[in-house]
Parts: C-alpha cells; sequence; structure tokens
C-alpha cells in the first residue's frame, strides 16, 4: 500500500493535475546545427533530446532492397533518475525501445524521393532527466526532428500514455505513478488516419477497462498532434521571417 | 558567384570552373580558412585569438545531486552529477571518489558514429581526470560518511549535446560549475544495519580547492595563432594546446600535441589563458547565484 | 501574400488534377503533403500532362546525388579499370558528409574508349566535376 493516493479524494493527482490532464508541455525544434534534424521536448519533468542524421551513406555496405534504414539508438543519461544508471552497452531494455521506435518510423517514411533507397537514416535520442512518459516524448521528439531534417514522411507520429487507477483512468503518467504499479499503456497514433501504430502496455490491465484507458490516450495523441504541428508552424514562419 | 562549366581537355591540375564560397570551403577547407587567417580574421568572423561567446547555467537537472550546462558558440554539454555511497579502500579509509567522464554521442555530430567511446573523448575524459587528482580539486575526505565503510563517489557525466570544436574547454568548464552545484543530503551510517541513512532533502555544498579552468589554442600553418578552434578548423591545424589555469593564477596544467611551437608563443598563450579562464570564473559565479537565488 | 504553410499527413490536392512532385506523395485518390512547407503549383511539364504540385522546404536538406545531378568531388583512389572519388557538393550544395562514387574507365570520355589509362586521367586529390548515371555509380565527363 502506497503511502501518498494516486488520487486522492479531492480528485488530484500526486503532481496536482486532474486524471485527463496532460503535463505542462513545451517542444522546439531546429536546437543543434550540427544534426540535420533536431528536437527537444519538456513534459513535465521528463527531458528529452533527439538528432536525426540522414539520408547519408551507410556506414556498414550491407545492399538492402528493401529501402533505406532507419538506426535509431536510445541512450538515457546516467544522471536522469533518482538512480543511476551505468550504461552498460548493450542495455537490452534500450535496444528494445529502440527496436519498438524504429519500427513505429519505418512504415511512415517515404521513400523514392529525396531519400536514395541505398541510403541510412540515424535517430539519435537522449534522454536527459526521467519523470515517466520516456518512450512517448521519445516517439514525439523523434516525429519533430524528423520533420525538421526533411525526412518525407507521411504522417506525424504522435505518442502519449495512460493507466488506470480504481475507477479512473489518467494521462501522461509521471514517474510516481508508473513506479506505483499503475498499468500504463503508450499510444501511438498517426492522426490523419486515426490508426494505432504502436501499442505497449507495463503491468496488468483488465479488458474491461482497456477501451476507456485506450480512449484517453487517443485523446492525449491528438492534443500531441496539435502541439507537435504548431510548434513545427512556428519554427517554419520564423525561417521564412529570417529569410525574408 | 555561378558555377562555370569548363570545356578544357586537360588532365590534371589547376580547375577551370570557378566555385561559389561554400562549395569551395567543402572542396578547399585549407585554403578557404587560410584567406582568412592571413587576414586576421577566421572563418567565422573572430579575430584570431578570441575565444567564442560563453554561457552558463546551473541546476536544470532536477534528478543529480548538481547539474551545469556550458555553450562555447555552438559546441554545448550539460554535466550531471550523481552522487552514490560506497566502500573506500583500505588505504585510504576516509577518501571518497570523483568519476569525471565525457562523452561525445553519435548524437552531437557527424563525425562521431555509434559505438564505445572514441580516442577523442577517451583522451579528454582521462586529462580532465588528471586535473583532478593533481590539482587536489576537492578534499576526497569530505565525502567521508564514516570512516572504512562508506563514503561518496561522485560521477560526473558530461555529455556533449552539439560539438562544434573543442570539447576540453568546454567540459571542464561544465564539472566546476556542476561541482559547485551539488548538493549533499546529510548522512548517518547505521553500525548495526550497516546502511546509510540519508536525509530527504540536499542541503550540503561542496568545497573546491582549485577552480581550474581551460583554454584551447591551435596553430594554423605553422604560423598563426588561433584560440578555441572550431570543429572545421581543428583538422586543418598543425598543433594544439591546452592551458589549464586556476583562480589563483596557478598553471595548473599544459597539454600539447602536433609540431613544436615557439616559446614565445606558448607565453603568449598563457596570458590569454589566464583572462579566459577569469571571464568564466565570472560566468559560473552569476550562473550559481542565479540559480542560488531562484 | 501569405503562403501557404502544410505539414506531413497533409491533403493537398486530388490526384485527378495533380501530379505528385517533391514533398509529396499519392494514395487512394488524393495527394497529401510529406514535408513541411510552402505548398507550390507548377505548370506540366510537358502538354497533355497534369500541372505538378510540390511542397517547397525553406530549410535546407542534406544533398544527396541523384541521377542526373551534377557533382563535384576529389579524387581519393585510382586503380587500373576504376576511380574512387569522395562526392562533396551536388550542384551548389555541399554535402554534410561525403559519398562516395565510382568512374569506370569505360565511362571517362566517349572515344578511343580502350585507350583510356587511368592513372593518366586521374589522380588522388584532383577535383572532378561528373554527371551521375545511377544511383551511387557515377559517370564522368571530364572534358
Amino acid at each position: 500500500m502506497s503511502r501518498f493516493d494516486i488520487v486522492s479524494p479531492e480528485g488530484l493527482r500526486v503532481d496536482g493535475r486532474r486524471p485527463p490532464e496532460l503535463r505542462r508541455l513545451s517542444c522546439r525544434t531546429g536546437v543543434f546545427a550540427q544534426a540535420d534534424g533536431s528536437a527537444y521536448i519538456e513534459q513535465g519533468n521528463t527531458k528529452c533530446l533527439v538528432a536525426v542524421y540522414g539520408p547519408r551513406e551507410p556506414s556498414k555496405r550491407l545492399l538492402t532492397e528493401k529501402g533505406p534504414t532507419i538506426n535509431v539508438e536510445y541512450n538515457v543519461a546516467s544522471f536522469s533518475s533518482g538512480e543511476r544508471k551505468t550504461k552498460m552497452r548493450k542495455d537490452r531494455r534500450l535496444m528494445e525501445i529502440a527496436s519498438v521506435i524504429k519500427q513505429t518510423f519505418e512504415p511512415i517514411i517515404c521513400y523514392g524521393q529525396n531519400v536514395a533507397s541505398r541510403s541510412e537514416i540515424d535517430v539519435n535520442i537522449q534522454i536527459l532527466q526521467l519523470d515517466g512518459g520516456a518512450l512517448h516524448a521519445a516517439i514525439n521528439a523523434t516525429t519533430l526532428a524528423m520533420i525538421d531534417a526533411g525526412v518525407p514522411m507521411r504522417d506525424f507520429v504522435c505518442a502519449c500514455s495512460a493507466g488506470w487507477y480504481k475507477d479512473t483512468a489518467l494521462l501522461d503518467l509521471n514517474h510516481l505513478e508508473e513506479s506505483a504499479d499503475v498499468p500504463t499503456l503508450t499510444v501511438g497514433l498517426l492522426p490523419k488516419s486515426g490508426k494505432v501504430t504502436l501499442l505497449s502496455l507495463e503491468s496488468r490491465l483488465h479488458l474491461d477497462k482497456f477501451q476507456s484507458v485506450l480512449e484517453l490516450a487517443s485523446q492525449g495523441c491528438e492534443r500531441m498532434r496539435d502541439e507537435l504541428d504548431s510548434t513545427i508552424r512556428k519554427a517554419t514562419q520564423e525561417l521564412a521571417k529570417t529569410a525574408l | 558567384m555561378d558555377i562555370d562549366t569548363a570545356a578544357d581537355a586537360t588532365t590534371n591540375g589547376a580547375s577551370h570552373f570557378t566555385l561559389d564560397a561554400d562549395t569551395f570551403r567543402k572542396i578547399h577547407p585549407a585554403e578557404y580558412n587560410r584567406r582568412f587567417i592571413s587576414q586576421g580574421v577566421r572563418a567565422d568572423g573572430r579575430p584570431l585569438q578570441r575565444f567564442r561567446k560563453a554561457n552558463v547555467n546551473v541546476g536544470s537537472i532536477t534528478t543529480a545531486n548538481g547539474s551545469s550546462m556550458v555553450r562555447l558558440g555552438n559546441t554545448t554539454v550539460i554535466c550531471g552529477i550523481k552522487a552514490e555511497v560506497t566502500e573506500p579502500t583500505p588505504e585510504a579509509p576516509r577518501a571518497g571518489f570523483l568519476v569525471p567522464n565525457l562523452d561525445l554521442p553519435a548524437l552531437c555530430s557527424p563525425q562521431f558514429r555509434p559505438g564505445p567511446p572514441g580516442e577523442l573523448a577517451q583522451t579528454i575524459s582521462e586529462y580532465i581526470n588528471q586535473i583532478c587528482t593533481s590539482t587536489n580539486l576537492l578534499n576526497l575526505d569530505d565525502l567521508c560518511i564514516a570512516s572504512g565503510q562508506a563514503v561518496w563517489v561522485l560521477h560526473a557525466d558530461i555529455l556533449c549535446l552539439n560539438y562544434e570544436g573543442n570539447a576540453l574547454d568546454a567540459a571542464l568548464a561544465a564539472l566546476i560549475a556542476a561541482l559547485w552545484n551539488v548538493r549533499l543530503p546529510k548522512s548517518t551510517y547505521d553500525e548495526l544495519e550497516g546502511t546509510v541513512r540519508a536525509a530527504a532533502t540536499n542541503t550540503i555544498p561542496l568545497v573546491l580547492n582549485r577552480l581550474p579552468l581551460a583554454a584551447t589554442f591551435g596553430v594554423f600553418d605553422a604560423q598563426h595563432l588561433i584560440a578555441d578552434p572550431t570543429d572545421q578548423e581543428e583538422p586543418l591545424l598543425s598543433s594544439q594546446l591546452a592551458i589549464v589555469v586556476d583562480q589563483e593564477d596557478n598553471l595548473c596544467g599544459i597539454l600539447k600535441e602536433g609540431s613544436a611551437m615557439d616559446r614565445e608563443r606558448m607565453v603568449e598563450c598563457i596570458g590569454l589563458a589566464r583572462n579566459r579562464a577569469q571571464a568564466l570564473r565570472r560566468l559560473i559565479d552569476e550562473a550559481l547565484a542565479k540559480a542560488d537565488a531562484s | 501574400m501569405a503562403s501557404l504553410i502544410v505539414t506531413p499527413g497533409e491533403r493537398i490536392a486530388h490526384a485527378a488534377d495533380y501530379e505528385a512532385s517533391s514533398g509529396t506523395y499519392e494514395r487512394d485518390e488524393y495527394v497529401y503533403a510529406s514535408v513541411v512547407g510552402e505548398k507550390r503549383e507548377l505548370p506540366p511539364p510537358a502538354g497533355g500532362m497534369r500541372p505538378l504540385i510540390q511542397v517547397h522546404r525553406k530549410k535546407e536538406t542534406s544533398a544527396i546525388p541523384e541521377i542526373h545531378s551534377i557533382v563535384t568531388g576529389k579524387v581519393v583512389r585510382v586503380k587500373p579499370r576504376e576511380a574512387t572519388v569522395s562526392i562533396l557538393v551536388v550542384g551548389n550544395v555541399p554535402v554534410r558528409e561525403s559519398f562516395q562514387g565510382i568512374i569506370r574507365l569505360q565511362d571517362v570520355r566517349a572515344t578511343e574508349r580502350d585507350k583510356v589509362q587511368m592513372y593518366k586521367s586521374f589522380r588522388p586529390g584532383d577535383i572532378v566535376r561528373l554527371a551521375s548515371f545511377a544511383e551511387m555509380e557515377i559517370e564522368g565527363t571530364w572534358g
């Protein structure tokens, strides 16, 4: 039994939010000059940075006929959470997340124009501070960085998490909530078609509750889409202004 | 300038097409930079011996015991320090540990590929470690919780987010700023349980004996001395020199690589390094004051 | 005039009316944007074809060599039957990281092909300008 209430009797969560509220969000693109595209997202206290390089020549001369390869590196800084994370080169958990992100973006990229079939796109994700929701922050930041790099995509990929606690669905879980065994569902959505491209569940969630949690997470994704879209537009307008 | 398409049949040597500035810089980088430097200015507009504008802020990573972010021009590094409890060595039962490490990940520049740390990152990490030990930066005994049983180990992880040359200067400045920002919790050692109990809040700062800060220089074409080389300039330099100076104007370290350098040159650098270290210290002070005030 | 900025996934035209050009893709009966930028219409490239619709990105993408682009590079290796070139510039735009291209013996010049000697035509360090022939393979028009 936890010492605190995940949702207080007044209906407030540990950080003062109501169950369907998103954390404070701040997004920026084009943050670093070296990368072809980059983005930085702060969602509550979770801070995520993504740099995209490409299309570029593959470092290994593998002849894949399928199309350009996306390589995803997902790194969590050792100082990013309460307990120091020693970086083991082949940490399986990190590789699993990288693989999930890679599979999410691979089908979204448009081949043919501007992306030669034997080229490579490198996505480097760096989590600077962890407070829950790292996976969806990484996906949203990757979408922004890809767009910033000019990688042609069919749609945005927007992601958000939701969970269930004692009759209420909660949106955008923080670290305390995730670690208090609140089942967490991370959803990745293609907003144009409304199709779900990623579904990841930690811990057990009763089937009856699944629908509500999925619904709430999807709404969260829609709101993320609006944020990401306006960030991109604002950045493009800024660029237009400086060009004049 | 437009590109001319030549129609001359020569086998090699002089190119007959004119190139615009960006193309020229890409194809003949040494010549491109030479045209600027020989006029006393650099490709980014700086006078030869000017350092890039620096920017420091501290405390942005709340999950760390101490943190900082330093920008030298566009080279950006972030340092996060995490304190853990560990057993001391039998030879030094009261001494804690300071473990600095610099990472130059694939994220920060197209020249670094994913994989184990490269030579540059390892060399700089090792050098920073040497500076910490040789200057007695921290009294390691200050990190003692219970003699022979429990001490603090400070893992100072420095991560480069954008590399545009001169990681050493940025990394060392970030380390110093982050160390000064560190707050440890009051801790007691429980003899019976063999565990350490720490207070809920972090309140105890560190005492830094020295504030060593680095200034890096390069020599171009064996004659021109430039300060704070960019990533474009670095591969063109015949030698590099890093000078570390502390708050009492003591020379803490000199790191030199490449071909031989004039003695007068080196003395010139030392003077410039002193000023740079002073300026950086001022910025760090301001950043810390701002963090304390908030 | 306010430019119309579109973002990836935004529907911009009917496929029946326009031909999808750079920065767009076609699906079902519509043309959608695939990058962020300004929506532009261009006249049809040839009679009887549909006008083009494209999305023009303001920020420069890293240049990559495509078929029929003019590239400038530096010769890095010369072998009896081919020379390897490090491609540094595509058109007027420097690449962020170099690509590699090959000049084959038979592509060096149009006449007297069998008399061409690689070592006499190219030396490491030479700057060359070429028209690219196929993805990742370069035909040298050295003249």
